[in-house]
């Protein structure tokens, strides 16, 4: 800011130029206004007295017209035309000249002296020009005009020259005086800003102290709250290992109650006896279900629950349900029946076993809290959804009941943890209570919805919605009962000799366990107590199979068989299976990762174990190298015609009565179904009669029968007919069925000569 | 061809002759015989334009040989000025010599005096005028005639000998009269001629003039009576009318014999004849 004195030299710089400027005004208008009034005025004062003199001219020419001879002589007259001419107040004199020698003829007015404008004009009689006129007119009277036009400006320019320059200056005087005052103030101003600014700095400084103080804390609470999640996390983690270690060492000894109670079940027993290991063998499955949940319970809680996603048939899942609970509504005096809507999708993507799971839980619960009517399952087709990718499926299960409903109040909590309707349901009815917030989960981590519509007394509908991508349709779903034995069987019947296996277990119950299971089965079992011990032992002997525990002392399963694959020579790639009560996805992944071919879960069931040694001694033939279905009897396995191991297992599931009534059903429709193979039939007709045959069988554990038309159909499908022999194999399978499983029902013999001679 | 050239003059001589009645066989007493063919050269007051030119008619009777040359109105004094430098023979003038024209050498001759009247265009207006009403009308305190119709008043200018004459007769008219010439709505007529010309033209017109004028020269004019006396000869010379005026000749001190014998006829009986048919009481008694 420039100090006042800058201030006041350019106000007085300022008021030198407008005095000049003033000045040059003032001047320029003194002047310029009277020169322009005389300019002006001479130019009209000469067009005046050019006019006038013209006009005089013409009057006196016109009076002059005819008499040329005379005229000059007319000099009263002549004075009276000049005396008429328009010349105004001025001073005028007008003299008339004789042509051609000029000679005065009149002169009025006296001589006119300067200023004055001279004009003259010729006087003429027709063409011929007989003199001129002469006119002087004093122009004295401008120049007073112009004078006193003069005086006037200059009093303008006077005026012009105190209004510009002292009313400018003494607004510029005045501005700068305001300014000077601003100035003033602005420093005050500024010394109080600066006061302001110290008073704010320390007031930041201060504030910033404190915001670091507060920081500080702050950061101490997260990093302590960083701890206590960890600490949290670390505890959930622990709870879940907790839950798999006790899991696992509750599996093991429960593995053996059931294995040694199933195996007791084969031998002959007493009524009594049979009915006591029987509710030993109920009691543990009980106990390995309420097992299961806490460990899914654990799996979601801990969000570690894997979802596979496979195609599947929705019907036939549906129908499975019926086929598992029928028994056991049927023992309770209910119906339980399937609803398939039509336009149901053949084929969907998604976790089959987890969806079965789902529903059998509420299908049993539907059956448990019913006690008279009976159970519907139904399956609703719901539309089509292709929001965000592939077409979509929106598929409903419902499942309603006439039981006893569930009270309004408890419907809202109905899938919390531990819940029941009525706590003395649990007393009354058993179970976990953890069944419904297990099904609610997986359905929406399945991305679908469950829900409850109830009336006490009157019964309940639970809705399962989910939304599932469209698949083809599955050959084939579920692993028949007694198929298990009868692949191993044939396996066995491959290899041509026993089958040389061995296990490695820490646990000498288990070690027994495995013996009794495979007991009656042509396998050379050789056990060993740790991972070294199998290495040592693969590398000594050929084994077809190793099933390999995978906690044992010295040294585990995985670190054993990651040294057997390492060994090389022909035992590197014997197969290995893994045997574990870890249930756990990174478990399995562990396995294969080490190398090992399959995965058992304990407590070991026998059709499992089967299973696993055929998947894992002789994988199935390749789909490009189908092997050529023989006719009737050729490369049949030699199959029981009742398969009593699974009979028994599917009794266990289902109860003595739901197997008797499976029967009933299997051996009317299957007396049908022969009677309509021995009919001709078309191609597509006859495959499918023959494949419901085989599934039908393999249901009710026929397995010679379904041996018999696992042939057939293979043959059928790549284009083959069904021969007069399979349909007497047939005939005699099922006979020996009915002989085993009812002798008293068998009666006469199916096979009638009627059906085998047709054509 | 020649022989019937000169028989058609010889019959045209002979008709001229007896075709000339009364024609005297020589020139009167007194008369001085003017050259065989000469031209009388006779101008100046728009007045006696139509008494000159009736005058030589009645001349030329007894002096066929004579042709008149007469220029249009030049005014009493243009023509006394054009007699002095020569180009003139005789002057006609309504005024009295000045001491200067006398004393470069005009002479007047006197040929009786006209009564100075007033006309108009509108005969119903055939009132009688006072001295008032001349003042009124020639100070546009009066405008309109007693029928209603405008009065259309024409004025002389101001030297002219008309206005000179109006202004010594009627006392108390000049102030009103300059004030009604500075308007400039009133047309000034410039000549005599000019004069009843625009009286004769425009309706409700009112002028002043001599009888002269009107009578030699057979105007269609109003001659209206001034305080109940008609402007004849008769109230003239009986005094009964008042306004008159002189007119007169004015010759050189030479003079050629065509213009003393037509000064000669003038004064004779014949002339005073002339002179009294035209409205001018001659000043001679005829003989």
């Amino acid at each position: 800011m420039p100090p006042p004195s800058n201030l006041g030299d350019e106000a007085r710089r300022i008021a030198r130029v407008v005095t000049i400027l003033a000045a040059t005004l003032a001047v320029c208008v003194a002047v310029s206004v009277p020169l322009g009034y005389l300019y002006t005025a001479w130019q009209y004062e000469t067009a005046e007295v050019e006019n006038a003199t013209r006009d005089s001219a013409m009057r006196l020419s016109r009076h002059i017209f005819g008499n040329a001879r005379m005229w000059t002589f007319e000099v009263l007259r002549l004075g009276e035309i000049l005396a008429a001419g328009r010349f105004g107040p001025w001073p005028v004199q007008q003299r008339m000249l004789h042509a051609p020698d000029d000679a005065l003829i009149l002169e009025v007015g006296a001589a006119i002296a300067w200023p004055a404008v001279r004009r003259e004009a010729d006087l003429r009689d027709g063409d011929v020009r007989v003199g001129r006129l002469i006119v002087v007119r004093s122009a004295t009277h401008v120049l007073v005009q112009t004078a006193t036009t003069a005086v006037a400006s200059t009093l303008l320019g006077f005026a012009i020259f105190f209004s510009v320059r002292l009313l400018p200056l003494r607004l510029v005087r005045a501005t700068f005086r305001r300014l000077e005052e601003t100035l003033v103030a602005l420093r005050a101003r500024d010394l109080a800003l600066a006061d302001h600014k110290r008073t704010l700095e320390a007031d930041i400084a201060r504030r910033t102290d404190q915001l670091s103080t507060a920081n500080a804390d702050l950061e101490r609470m997260l990093a302590e709250l960083r701890t206590t999640k960890e600490a949290a996390e670390a505890a959930s983690r622990a709870k879940s290992r907790f839950l798999a270690v006790m899991s696992h060492e509750i599996r093991t000894p429960m593995n053996a109650v059931l294995a040694l109670a199933g195996t007791l079940l084969d031998d002959a027993l007493t009524d009594e006896q049979r009915n006591v290991v029987g509710t030993i063998r109920d009691s543990g499955d009980s106990l390995m279900r309420i097992i299961d949940d806490i460990l899914d319970y654990s799996k979601l809680d801990a969000g570690r629950m894997a979802f596979e996603l496979a195609p599947f048939a929705p019907d036939t899942l549906t129908a499975s349900l019926a086929s598992i609970l029928g028994a056991a509504a049927s023992a309770k005096g209910l119906t339980l029946t399937t609803k398939l809507a039509p336009g149901l999708p053949a084929g969907l993507l998604g976790d089959a076993g987890r969806i079965r799971q789902v529903l059998l839980n509420l299908v049993s619960n539907a059956v448990k809290f019913t006690e008279r009517g009976g159970v519907v399952v139904a399956v609703h087709d719901s539309g089509r959804s292709a929001i965000g990718g592939p077409e979509r499926a929106i598929v409903e299960w419902s499942v309603s009941d006439t039981g006893i409903g569930i009270p309004p109040d408890a419907v809202a909590g109905l899938f919390g943890e531990f819940i029941q309707a009525d706590t003395s349901i649990t007393r009354r009815f058993g179970g976990s209570g953890l069944g419904l917030a297990i099904s609610k989960r997986l359905v929406e981590n399945m991305g679908g919805t469950i829900g409850v519509d109830s009336q006490p007394g009157q019964g309940t509908v639970f809705r399962v919605r989910l939304v599932l991508p469209l698949a083809e349709r599955p050959a084939s779903l579920a692993t028949p009962r007694g198929d298990a034995r009868r692949r191993f069987r044939a396996m066995l019947h491959d290899l041509g000799r026993p089958l040389h296996m061995l296990l490695a277990e820490d646990n000498a119950t288990n070690q027994f366990v495995a013996r009794q299971l495979l007991k009656g089965l042509d396998v050379r079992l050789d056990v060993v107590d740790n991972g070294r011990e199998a290495v040592e032992a693969v590398a000594a002997l050929i084994y077809d199979v190793v099933c390999m525990d995978m906690r044992m002392p010295e040294m585990d399963g995985l670190q054993a068989t990651r040294l057997i694959r390492t060994g090389g020579g022909a035992t590197a790639g014997v197969p290995i299976i893994a045997l574990t009560a870890n249930a756990f996805p990174e478990d399995v992944q562990a396995c294969l990762d080490a190398g090992m071919n399959g995965f058992l879960s304990k407590p070991v069931r026998r059709d499992d174990l089967l299973a696993a040694l055929c998947a894992a001694v002789a994988p199935p033939l390749s789909p490009d190298r189908p092997s050529v279905p023989s006719p009737a009897g050729e490369g049949v396995p030699d199959a029981v015609a009742c398969d009593r191991v699974a009979l028994d297992a599917l009794a266990a599931e289902i109860g003595a009565d739901g197997v008797a009534m499976l029967h009933a059903m299997f051996v009317a429709e299957t007396r049908t179904r022969l009677v309509r193979l021995a009919t001709p039939l078309d191609p597509d007709t006859c495959l499918r009669e023959v494949h419901t045959l085989k599934g039908a069988a393999d249901s009710v554990c026929a397995s010679r029968l379904a041996a018999l038309a696992g042939v057939a159909e293979r043959r059928l499908k790549v284009g083959g007919t069904l021969h007069p022999a399979d349909l007497r194999a047939f005939g005699a399978a099922f006979d020996a069925f009915l002989a085993a499983v009812a002798p008293a029902a068998a009666g006469t013999p199916f096979i009638a000569e009627s059906c085998i001679t047709a054509p | 061809m020649h022989t019937l050239r000169l028989l058609a003059r010889l019959i045209l001589l002979a008709l001229l002759a007896f075709a000339a009645p009364g024609a005297p066989a020589s020139a009167s007493p007194g008369e001085t015989p003017p050259a065989a063919t000469a031209t009388l050269r006779i101008g100046g007051t728009g007045t006696l334009q139509g008494l000159v030119r009736m005058l030589f008619v009645a001349f030329r009777l007894r002096h066929p040989d004579v042709t008149l040359d007469q220029p249009r109105s030049l005014g009493s004094s243009g023509g006394i000025g054009a007699m002095l430098a020569g180009a003139l023979d005789i002057a006609a003038s309504s005024r009295a010599l000045t001491q200067a024209e006398r004393q470069a050498g005009a002479d007047a001759i006197l040929l009786g005096t006209t009564p100075f009247v007033f006309v108009t265009s509108h005969p119903t207006a055939r009132a009688s005028l006072t001295d008032a009403d001349i003042v009124a009308i020639f100070t546009r305190q009066r405008t309109v005639w007693p029928d209603g119709m405008p009065i259309r008043l024409i004025l002389r200018p101001e030297q002219d000998s008309d206005t000179a004459y109006l202004l010594d007769h009627f006392p108390g008219l000049g102030p009103g009269l300059d004030a009604v010439r500075r308007q400039q709505t009133i047309p000034i007529a410039l000549t005599d001629q000019d004069n009843l010309d625009q009286a004769e033209l425009r309706p409700g017109s009112f002028a002043g003039t001599s009888l002269v004028t009107v009578l030699s020269e057979h105007r269609r004019l109003t001659v209206l009576p001034l305080d109940g006396i008609d402007p004849s000869l008769d109230a003239m010379e009986h005094g009964a009318y008042t306004l008159t005026r002189p007119v007169y000749f004015v010759r050189g001190h030479t003079m050629p014999p065509a213009t003393g014998a037509f000064l000669a006829f003038v004064a004779s009986p014949d002339g005073a004849r002339v002179l009294r048919r035209a409205g001018v009481s001659p000043a001679a008694a005829p003989p």
